[in-house]
């Protein structure tokens, strides 16, 4: 947990299951729901975030935290002495390595970016889920997205021949 | 199981081909993935482009070649030969000019260096999509012949028509349209229309200014740089201004059309101007961007 730094201002979020998290404000403002309720002034004390418990809160946190512009939440120094392009590899690289969850916590970690409105935690977790199913076979995709095969049989040659191009 | 939607959200990532391959999936998929909102949003898919070898000033003796669109969204489709060896298959021995390309299919003209056409008719047009493949080959008009302005329109939101417009010309005054034919992948066959701009109307045909086909609507540039439209039935005609003086060109980009022109200033390099048509029913244009450029060798 982040420690208090003078002139830091820190806000609480708490998730559905009782769990407290102190996070600097530009940590939390990362989520555009939040910042506007912080613009709204309707933060004073703490903030409660319905729907995504603490298990998914942490990590949208630990999310945050590290893509929060570095020039006051982990100090000027590091932006002084790192390329910006080496910043931005370290970034990607620690992405792929955040992503790498099962299915139930990435299908949550899209809900609560969608809900708080993180457009760079949306971004990461849509496009894993498309590039782990699009060149899937149809029963593999059925089964990841566990959906059914509802076509009758000749519905499904109509429309598989409709479409073949994409599979060649 | 995701809320439907943040389905939408995802699938608007998902390159065209993805999302045809989804419709199998399932019924409810299939409509998600048919949704002209969401086929609107999806990323191009563009993989690629074909270029003419220079010098040669003619272009129907031109090599054909194709360069990989580098980093594209479907960055690992394999390099197209441009000879099309699927056509070989079908008797199509000679080479190709590509003569347009639209939403991933092809119109392609016969073309040989070493066998010249004895006569304008002497050679087939065809419309291919070396995705699939597949192709289609346009029955012989006299007026489907280089010296007109041929040009192809097909949509991939709807995959089961396109259509090919031979804007006659007449040659001897101006270049003037006379007349137009439009052939229909539905019917398989052609159908004439009256030019729709008024009679003095000419169209600029080369390589620089690429018409546009958006919106179900074919978009061209006349002689006096006006944007003129046609729809897909050769019914609805309409002209209006475009912000671009002599040397001006469309293209499309996120589902609208831009007009982009470069003022040269000798010693103080080039001016580039893009424009984005924002209101078409008004024919309204705004200054998108402008960029300076050293002068070397940059054409309009």
């Amino acid at each position: 947990m982040a420690t208090r730094e003078a002139g830091k201002k820190m806000i609480m979020l708490k998730s559905p299951d009782g769990m407290e998290f102190e996070v600097e404000e530009a940590v939390a403002m990362e989520s555009q729901t939040i910042r506007k309720m912080i613009e709204d002034d309707c933060a004073d004390t703490a903030i409660l975030i319905p729907n995504i418990n603490s298990k998914i809160l942490s990590r949208v946190i630990e999310y945050c935290n590290k893509h929060v512009p570095t020039t006051g939440a982990t100090g000027a120094a590091a932006s002084d002495t790192v390329a910006p392009a080496a910043l931005a590899e370290d970034l990607k690289i620690w992405d792929a390595e955040f992503i790498k969850v099962n299915r139930a916590t990435r299908f949550d970690l899209i809900q609560a970016a969608s809900y708080l409105n993180i457009k760079g935690l949306l971004d990461l977790t849509s496009q894993t889920t498309i590039d782990t199913i699009s060149d899937n076979s149809l029963e593999e995709i059925r089964s990841f997205l566990s959906t059914k095969n509802d076509y009758l049989p000749e519905e499904e040659q109509t429309i598989r021949r409709e479409n073949q191009w994409a599979f060649q | 199981m995701l809320p439907e939607e943040l389905l939408v959200e995802i699938m608007a990532r998902v390159p065209y081909r993805s999302l045809c391959r989804f419709r199998c999936v399932s019924p409810s998929w299939r409509a998600l993935c048919s949704d002209p909102s969401l086929l609107k949003r999806s990323p191009q898919t563009l993989s690629g482009f074909f270029c003419y070898s220079l010098p040669d000033p003619w272009i129907y003796y031109r090599d054909t070649r194709f360069l990989n669109f580098p980093g594209g969204s479907s960055g690992c489709r394999p390099l197209i030969d441009p000879s099309f060896p699927f056509l070989h298959a079908g008797g199509y021995t000679d080479g190709f000019v590509v003569a347009d390309c639209c939403g991933g299919l092809l119109l392609v003209c016969e073309w040989s260096k070493l066998r010249q056409p004895r006569y304008p008719l002497d050679r087939d047009y065809l419309v291919c999509n070396p995705a699939t493949e597949k192709w289609t080959v346009l029955p012989r008009i006299e007026e489907l012949d280089p010296e007109n302005v041929i040009r192809l329109c097909f949509d991939p939101a709807q995959p089961h028509c396109f259509r090919v417009f031979v804007f006659v010309q007449d040659h001897e005054n101006d270049c003037r349209l006379t007349g137009v034919k439009i052939y229909s992948s539905e019917t398989r066959m052609w159908t004439s229309e009256q030019i729709g701009w008024g009679k003095r109307t000419s169209v600029i045909d080369c390589d620089d200014t690429a018409s546009v086909f958006l919106n179900g609507t074919l978009h061209l540039i006349d002689y006096d740089s006006r944007i003129v439209t046609v729809d897909m039935d050769g019914k609805t005609w309409q002209k209006f201004p475009s912000p671009c003086r002599d040397d001006g060109c469309i293209g499309q980009s996120q589902g609208r059309l831009h007009a982009m022109q470069i003022d040269c200033y000798h010693d103080y390099g080039c001016l580039l101007s893009v424009w984005v048509l924002e209101d078409f029913a008004r024919g309204r244009w705004t200054l998108k961007h402008t960029a300076n450029e050293p002068c070397s060798g940059a054409t309009p």
